[in-house]
């Protein structure tokens, strides 16, 4: 059974024509409930409201210099929430950065490309 | 769909079975040692009671048989109350389990006869409520009326309000089924009163949940959603996640009634997580049916607001998802055995895609329909024969117990009268006319009853024979199917991987295509070998007769082979003896295929050493025909003698655990001996565990001619696609996919004017507007299939447009299916999955042009005309917003908005030489990049990201990031 129930969906990503597609690909057909986060902190601040997955992007301090990056949120996040679903996002295919972001306990490293959306939905599908 | 009555009361009885197949048995372990520890009589008649009440959910059998030791140990102990019990617990047995009517009236009746007697009250009520429930059931609600009635009356006297709420429950449910609701409403407030005066939590929830039941048959929502929130308040203070689930659904059915379906879909989902949770299967099926319908329904509402929120307006998007939920709900209900939901759900499937115009799907819907409810029709027979016999026989008793009744008053009467004389005639005249009657009932009866069971056993051997073709037919039709379902989605795969190969892809690029083009042809094989083995074991293949080469043959073999055996170090070798003629008549693809998977085979179960084919003339045959012996020599691991003859059944081979060691599929022996057996001959198998094996056979064949075979050579091979220039094309299928392979293989390798349809009307419109050479038509497509479509142009058109060339594009390989296109009138068809080639030749052969070959495959290889002007492509984009035009507005602006950004701070970092900078602001826009479809400045963007991120600083020129500026400033002009 892998029909597409309504999921609570944080995006975090300084990029906004990501999280803008990336939102409009997730509602599409469906009544998933998506929050975006332009920066991790942000994202920390609602973790409270307990998502159904959170997908989070490597790089997020290319705008504000000062933030933290994708690394150091997915650590706060799966050591206050280890059961949390994590999704990692990157731009860049690192076999290195793929493995450290899968021991540090995110479920899947996704690149950005143009079958990204896709992957993404079908890994939230697939998280019931 | 059914109604929400129905669905209440079958959840409620899900979770009542469910409830006693687990803990059932716990119950009946503990009762039964209580039982045997027990040493008061009265106690044991109370546990037997007890244990029948509870065996009867798993056993109706053993449930009567605990009762009537009940019964019987009461009668011994003349004790009253626990006789009445007895018989009310026997008679629910009946009831329940056996629908036996006659026992269970009798059992309620002497129950309340004694009750009565001993003057209990609580105990004459009980019985009263029963036989309250007992005529409910029959339908007669008077006097199911009458007698809950007076069980409330003595509840009421006796003080008893937990007697008195069940009771009440009990009588609004028959101003329910009769529609009074204003007194339906009056009860359940009255139960819901009594229950809260006493504290009786889940009996609040059950009255709320009925009142607001009431309020919803009434359509009063608002009182009913009033009542449904306060109930769902209760069952989640007392934890019941089942009941709260169930509430959930209908609040959600409720909101789907008043149209507010977005409302709807968040109640129909929570109660789904919450099934989900408790694995609730049936629940959950029942759930999808609903979900099923509230999309149906905001496909269909002329009110469009939430079609267009949730599908942008797109009817299509919303019926699928309706559809994927209906079949998820038939599957889990099929897995289930649900029969009575299952028919109920074909025949609203079967509504809904008529109100949509799919009269296929429509009519298929209809045919399962018909197919369950016949096997509902069968199951319910033999019950509905029992249930008559037994209701017979309550009529039967009551009239003879009348009978007696008046013999008994008249006899009393003749006694009162003390008359002196007494007459004895006048009773022998009774009893006769008594026994006359009795016997007149019993034979009318027994004659009755075996008509019945004749009538029933002939038409259940009916039935038998016709499921038995019904099934037949089936298979067939999921052959078809089958075929079809995998192989259009295979020809997309595969035709558009060939089409990307002939663009002219990078080395990289390449290497992936032929990944996917490969494992795209292991799989249509196996999908062959699974068709082949259906079709030879349904009778079904037929054997070509056709000039081949042996050693051609045997040579592809080789080189299909060459690489596994290599892999493996194996020596591969062939040896065809010289006294055989090279050209032979026969069918080369299968004699290929039969050869392929022994050799397969062979190389799979050899580690060392070689795999040789032999051909020799196998001698003494004196008949004209040439006998050939195949054999297939390995130095492999050998079989063990007593597994020599599963090696050639369909799922097994040597050893279990050797098909995960040596993988592969393991229908191919099995084929290649169906085939030999297909072609007269048998293989045999000669082995040594650890020295080898041998499989051979013996196939006759007549000897061939070269002039023919070479004649059909050249037809294979590459044909230019430029005879067909300047011709009109029409393509026809409703895969958006297929279409678009066939369009630009067509237009890739000739000049042709394509017009494209994607279904029958379209194309006939588009007929009637132009003048076409020939016409490609999928044959299955929706609203008006291929060979609809082709049977109307050939009927109402005029010529030339009436004898316009088709082709019937088909996955089926059944020879079935490729008659009806004949008798259709379509003049040729094409397999799917096609090639450039086969498309080519199927209408150069319907339109009588001569083939022309290519000389040099190469030159034919025309390369795409790229867009070199242009950086942007919008297909990306398109096809991401699903062509909403608004939508691709919205990403373009926002690209324009931030491009110029983007211009301005590399060039200022740059001038700043902040090469991290630089770095930053790339990283930001690759998404962007690939939503505009500029996938080469995308990736320019990424390398220059790691390069100015580097230690190792970029030279001075810059030259690669101005190329990259310049892109997005074209891009921007592009775009604006």
């Amino acid at each position: 059974m892998d029909l597409d129930m309504p999921k609570k969906i944080f995006i975090v990503d300084d990029d906004t024509m990501l999280t803008e597609a990336l939102k409009d690909y997730l509602t599409r057909n469906t009544l998933n409930d998506i929050y975006i986060f332009n920066t991790g902190e942000e994202c920390l601040n609602h973790l409270s409201e307990n998502p159904d997955v959170i997908i989070l992007d490597y790089y997020l301090n290319s705008v504000q210099k000062d933030a933290a990056n994708g690394m150091e949120i997915l650590q706060v996040i799966k050591k206050h929430y280890p059961g949390m679903h994590v999704i990692m996002l990157s731009s860049q295919e690192h076999y290195a950065i793929a493995l450290q972001t899968i021991q540090k306990g995110a479920e899947q490293y996704v690149v950005k490309d143009e079958t990204a959306f896709e992957k993404i939905a079908s890994l939230i599908r697939e998280l019931n | 769909m059914r109604t929400k009555a129905i669905l209440i009361t079958a959840i409620a009885l899900i979770v009542f079975n469910a409830f006693s197949q687990k803990q059932g048995q716990a119950r009946i372990d503990s009762l039964l040692t209580q039982l045997n520890r027990s040493k008061e009589d009265t106690n044991k008649v109370k546990l037997l009671n007890e244990l029948s009440l509870t065996v009867r959910e798993i056993n109706a059998d053993e449930g009567i048989s605990y009762a009537i030791q009940a019964l019987s140990l009461a009668q011994k102990l003349h004790w009253q109350p626990g006789v009445a019990d007895a018989n009310v617990v026997l008679g629910m047995s009946y009831f329940y389990g056996k629908t036996n009517y006659t026992g269970a009236i009798d059992c309620y009746l002497k129950s309340l006869k004694i009750s009565e007697e001993i003057h209990d009250n609580t105990r004459i009520a009980k019985s009263l409520n029963r036989l309250g429930l007992f005529y409910s059931r029959l339908s007669d609600y008077k006097k199911a009326l009458d007698y809950y009635q007076r069980a409330l009356n003595i509840a009421k006297e006796e003080g008893n309000k937990n007697g008195m709420q069940k009771i009440m429950f009990n009588i609004g449910e028959i101003y329910q089924k009769q529609s009074d609701y204003p007194k339906a409403l009056e009860i359940f407030n009255q139960a819901l009163k009594i229950n809260q005066s006493i504290g009786n939590k889940p009996g609040c929830s059950r009255a709320l949940n009925a009142i607001g039941f009431i309020y919803r048959l009434m359509k009063d929502f608002k009182r009913a959603h009033q009542y449904c929130e306060e109930s769902i308040k209760m069952y989640e203070a007392a934890g019941d996640q089942i009941s709260l689930a169930a509430e959930l659904e209908d609040i959600g059915d409720m909101y789907r009634q008043q149209t507010e379906y977005l409302k709807a879909l968040e109640y129909l989902f929570k109660a789904l997580r919450i099934q989900k949770e408790l694995n609730e299967r049936r629940s959950i099926a029942y759930n999808f049916g609903v979900i099923a319908y509230t999309y149906f329904k905001i496909a269909t509402d002329s009110n469009t607001t939430v079609l267009n929120k949730l599908f942008s307006g797109n009817k299509k998007a919303a019926v699928k998802i309706c559809m994927t939920y209906a079949d998820s709900s038939i599957a889990i209900q099929k897995e289930l055995g649900d029969l009575y939901y299952l028919q109920d759900t074909y025949i609203s499937m079967s509504r809904a895609l008529e109100q949509l115009g799919d009269y296929k799907g429509a009519l298929e819907n209809l045919k399962q329909y018909n197919i369950i409810s016949d096997s509902i029709l069968n199951a319910d027979r033999e019950k509905k024969l029992t249930q008559l016999s037994m209701k017979y026989e309550f009529d039967k008793k009551q009239a003879t117990d009348s009978l007696r009744h008046a013999v008994e008053n008249n006899l009393n009467q003749l006694r009162l009268q003390k008359q002196k004389t007494f007459t004895w005639a006048g009773f022998i005249g009774m009893a006769l006319v008594a026994f006359l009657l009795f016997f007149v009932f019993k034979n009318y009866n027994n004659q009755r009853k075996s008509n019945l069971r004749l009538q029933a056993a002939q038409k259940e051997i009916l039935e038998q024979k016709e499921r038995a073709e019904q099934s037949e037919r089936f298979k067939q039709q999921f052959l078809a199917n089958m075929s079809h379902e995998i192989r259009t989605p295979m020809n997309a795969v595969m035709g558009m991987t060939n089409l990307l190969i002939d663009k002219n892809p990078r080395a990289d690029q390449q290497h992936y295509l032929e990944g996917i083009k490969k494992s795209s042809d292991i799989l249509l094989h196996i999908i062959n070998d699974i068709l082949d083995l259906s079709k030879i074991e349904s009778g079904k293949m037929e054997l070509e007769k056709t000039d081949f080469s042996l050693h051609q043959t045997i040579e592809q073999v080789i080189e299909t082979m060459r690489h596994k055996a290599d892999e493996k170090g194996l020596h591969l070798l062939s040896d065809i003896s010289d006294s055989i003629p090279d050209v032979l008549i026969g069918d080369p693809v299968r004699l290929n295929q039969i050869i392929l998977n022994l050799a397969g085979n062979a190389i799979k179960f050899t580690e060392k050493g070689s795999v040789e084919i032999k051909v020799e003339l196998a001698s003494g045959d004196p008949s004209s025909l040439l006998n050939l012996r195949f054999s297939v020599i390995d130095t492999g691991i050998g079989i063990a003698e007593d597994k020599l003859e599963t090696v050639f059944e369909s799922f097994k081979q040597a050893n279990s655990s050797d098909t995960r060691k040596y993988g592969g599929t393991v229908l191919g022996l099995s084929i290649s001996r169906q085939l030999v057996e297909l072609y007269g001959g048998d293989i045999k198998i000669e082995s040594e565990e650890g020295a080898g094996t041998t499989f051979s056979f013996i196939l006759n064949f007549e000897e061939g001619s070269a002039v023919r075979l070479h004649k059909q050579l050249n037809a294979l091979a590459l044909i230019d696609g430029h005879i067909l220039d300047g011709l009109k094309i029409l393509i026809a299928d409703d895969n958006e996919y297929n279409r678009i392979v066939a369009e630009d293989t067509l237009r890739s390798k000739a000049n042709v004017a394509i017009e494209t349809a994607s279904n029958g009307n379209e194309a006939i419109e588009l007929l009637k507007e132009t003048d076409f050479d020939v016409i490609l038509m999928d044959v299955q497509m929706p609203e008006m299939n291929g060979f609809e479509a082709t049977g109307f142009i050939r009927a109402n058109f005029s010529s030339p447009k009436k004898d316009v060339p088709i082709i019937a594009l088909t996955a089926s390989v059944l020879r079935t299916d490729l008659d009806k296109c004949r008798q259709a009138g379509m003049n040729s068809y094409i397999p799917k999955p096609f090639n450039a080639s086969q498309l080519i030749r199927g209408i150069a052969e319907v339109l009588d042009i001569k083939i022309r070959t290519l000389e040099n495959p190469a030159e034919a290889k025309e390369k795409a005309s790229s867009d070199q002007g242009r950086v942007t492509d919008m297909s990306y984009l398109k096809t991401f917003c699903e062509g909403d035009g608004k939508k691709m507005q919205k990403y373009i602006g926002m690209f324009l908005q931030s491009a110029p950004v983007l211009l301005e701070k590399v060039n200022t970092a740059i001038a700043a030489s902040d090469f991290e900078e630089v770095a930053n602001q790339l990283h930001g826009f690759k998404t962007k990049f690939i939503m505009m479809g500029m996938k080469n400045t995308g990736m320019l963007s990424l390398l220059l990201e790691q390069k100015y991120r580097s230690e190792s600083r970029p030279g001075t020129s810059h030259a690669e990031i101005k190329i990259l500026l310049a892109d997005v400033e074209r891009a921007i002009i592009e775009l604006t």
